[in-house]
C-alpha cells in the first residue's frame, strides 16, 4: 500500500468532516472548560459532558456580544460546524453562535423534572423516614471550605459536642457536582454506622444551585436509607433534592438545628423524667403503705382481745341487772310478806282481847255469845288475853 | 448487664415506659422495685452519655478519615 504524507491525510480528514451533513451544521450542549480568550479576541475553549470534551473555538467576528458571558463552568449551547484543523491533526467546533442556558431553560428543566418525579411518587410524604431523636453520628455531604459547613459544625458543637460527624467533601456547583453529591450518599449508605446526613451547600445563582436539581441525585436521595436533610441555599431556593429529602431545612445552619436537640434540653428531659419515675415509685409505696395502714387499724379494732372486753362488759351489765331485779323480786316479796303480816295482826282474834274483850266458853268449850244462853249456865269459862278463868255463879240476871 | 450496648435513645424509650407502667401500678411490690432498681439504671445511664466526651469531626480524604479542622 502507498503511504500518504501527514498532510494528505490531513485533508481527506477533512473532507469527510466537511461532507458530512450533521457535523456541518451542528449544536453541540456542554460545559466550558480549558476557556482562554486571547489578545485578539478569538476565544479558545472545550465544551465537556461527564465523559468527554471536545476542543471549540469562536472567532472574535461571531462574538456577538457573547464575549464577555463565555466563562469556565457555564453550560452552553454552541451551533456551528466540526471540521478539521489540518496543520494541527485535530478536530474542533467552530463556533457561530452560543446560548447560554438561560434562566428560562434552567427554569423549564426544573419544572418538567420536578413535575415528572412528583408523579412518580419521589416527593410522596409516605417515604420520608423520621429522624432519629438522638443521631450518635452525622454524615455531611458538602463542599469542606463552604460557610454552610462552618454553620453547620458551629451549631452542632454547640448544642451537642458529644455528636460525631463525618464529612464527605464535595463539589456543589458545576456540571461534576451532581455526580460528587451521589457518590457522597452511597458512600455514607455503605457504612454501618451513620444515623442521619445532611446534604447541602450556602447561597449562591440558580445555576449555582443547579447541581441540586439533578435527577441522579434525586434518585439517589430517594433510595437512601439513611435520613436525609436538604440544606440548599437561603429560605427562597427550592431544589429537586429539597422536595425528595425526608426534610428540606431552609438553610445549613436549620439543618443543624433540626436534626440534633439541644443537650440542655435533653439533660431537662432526663433529669424530668428521673423525677417521674421516683414521684411514681414513691407515690405507689406510700399508697400500699397507707393501705397497709388501714388493714393494720382495722385489724386492731377487731382484736379478740377488745371482744373479750366486750363481753366482759356486757356479762357484767347482765349480771347487775339480774342482782338488781333479784333485789326487787325480794324486796316485793318483803313487802308482800310485810303487808300480809299486818294484815293477819289486823285480824288476830287475840287483837280483841287487847281491847279487853274476853271470850265466854261453856264447860264443852263451845262460845256462848248471846246473853240467853249465858244466863242458862251456872258454870262458864271467861277467856281473857293472858289466861282462862273458871266461874260459879251463884245469881245471874239480865241487866235492862 | 445488656445495657451497656443500649444507645441512648434505646435507654431513654425504656426508662419512659418504666415510668408510664409504674404509673399504671401493675406491679406486686417486689417487681416495682425491680422495675424502678431499672429505671435508675437507665437514668444514670443516659446522663453519662451526656456527659460524655467531646465527639469528633472527621473528613474523608482520599478514602481515608482525617481530622477536619474548621478553615482547612
Amino acid at each position: 500500500m502507498e503511504a500518504l504524507s501527514v498532510n494528505e491525510v490531513n485533508s481527506y480528514i477533512k473532507k469527510l468532516f466537511i461532507g458530512d451533513m450533521i457535523l456541518s451544521n451542528i449544536s453541540v450542549e456542554g460545559e466550558i472548560s480549558n476557556f482562554k480568550k486571547h489578545h485578539s479576541g478569538h476565544m479558545y475553549f472545550s465544551l465537556k459532558d461527564d465523559l468527554s470534551r471536545i476542543k471549540c473555538v469562536m472567532f472574535k467576528g461571531k462574538d456577538d456580544g457573547v464575549g464577555d458571558l463565555m466563562e469556565e463552568g457555564k453550560n452552553i449551547i454552541a451551533q456551528g460546524y466540526i471540521s478539521v484543523y489540518e496543520k494541527g491533526g485535530d478536530y474542533q467546533l467552530y463556533v457561530n453562535k452560543v446560548e447560554f442556558e438561560g434562566l428560562g431553560d434552567l427554569h423549564m428543566k426544573f419544572q418538567r423534572l420536578k413535575e415528572q418525579l412528583a408523579l412518580e411518587g419521589l416527593f410522596s410524604q409516605e417515604f420520608k423516614k423520621t429522624l432519629p431523636r438522638y443521631p450518635k453520628k452525622i454524615g455531611i455531604v458538602t463542599s469542606p471550605t463552604g460557610a454552610a459547613l462552618k454553620d453547620i459544625l458551629s451549631i452542632l458543637k454547640r448544642r451537642n459536642k458529644s455528636i460525631d460527624v463525618i464529612i464527605y467533601p464535595s463539589l456543589v456547583q458545576g456540571k461534576e457536582a451532581a455526580s460528587n453529591l451521589v457518590e457522597g450518599l452511597k458512600y455514607l449508605n455503605s457504612r454501618k454506622d451513620i444515623d442521619l446526613i445532611i446534604i447541602g451547600r450556602g447561597g449562591g445563582s440558580m445555576e449555582e444551585l443547579f447541581s441540586f436539581n439533578d435527577e441522579k441525585l434525586a434518585r439517589a436521595i430517594f433510595k437512601s436509607k439513611i435520613p436525609v436533610i436538604s440544606a440548599v441555599g437561603h429560605e427562597i431556593d427550592f431544589t429537586i433534592s429539597d422536595f425528595v429529602a425526608d426534610i428540606r431545612a431552609a438553610t445549613p445552619s436549620e439543618a443543624a438545628e433540626l436534626c440534633v436537640e439541644s443537650i440542655d434540653n435533653m439533660l431537662l428531659d432526663l433529669d424530668l423524667l428521673e423525677n417521674k419515675l421516683l414521684n411514681t415509685f414513691s407515690s405507689y409505696f406510700e399508697s400500699k403503705k397507707s393501705n397497709l395502714n388501714i388493714l393494720s387499724r382495722d385489724l386492731l379494732y377487731n382484736n379478740p382481745k377488745n371482744k373479750l372486753g366486750e363481753e366482759k362488759n356486757k356479762l357484767y351489765r347482765l349480771e347487775q341487772h339480774l342482782i338488781d331485779r333479784l333485789n326487787k323480786l325480794i324486796l316485793n316479796k318483803k313487802e308482800g310478806l310485810l303487808s300480809l303480816d299486818n294484815r293477819l295482826k289486823l285480824s288476830n282474834p287475840l287483837n280483841s282481847f287487847d281491847k279487853g274483850y274476853s271470850i265466854i266458853t261453856n264447860l264443852k268449850g263451845e262460845k256462848i255469845t248471846t246473853v240467853d244462853d249465858l244466863i242458862r249456865l251456872r258454870e262458864f269459862t271467861v277467856i281473857m288475853k293472858d289466861g282462862r278463868v273458871g266461874v260459879k255463879a251463884e245469881t245471874i240476871s239480865l241487866e235492862e | 448487664m445488656a445495657k451497656k450496648k443500649l444507645t441512648y435513645e434505646e435507654a431513654y424509650m425504656e426508662l419512659e415506659k418504666i415510668v408510664e407502667s409504674l404509673e399504671n401500678n401493675d406491679f406486686t411490690l417486689d417487681e416495682s422495685v425491680k422495675i424502678f432498681k431499672r429505671g435508675m439504671e437507665l437514668s444514670t445511664y443516659c446522663s453519662e452519655m451526656l456527659e460524655k466526651k467531646e465527639g469528633e469531626v472527621k473528613v474523608l480524604i482520599n478514602g481515608e478519615e482525617e481530622d477536619f479542622k474548621i478553615g482547612e
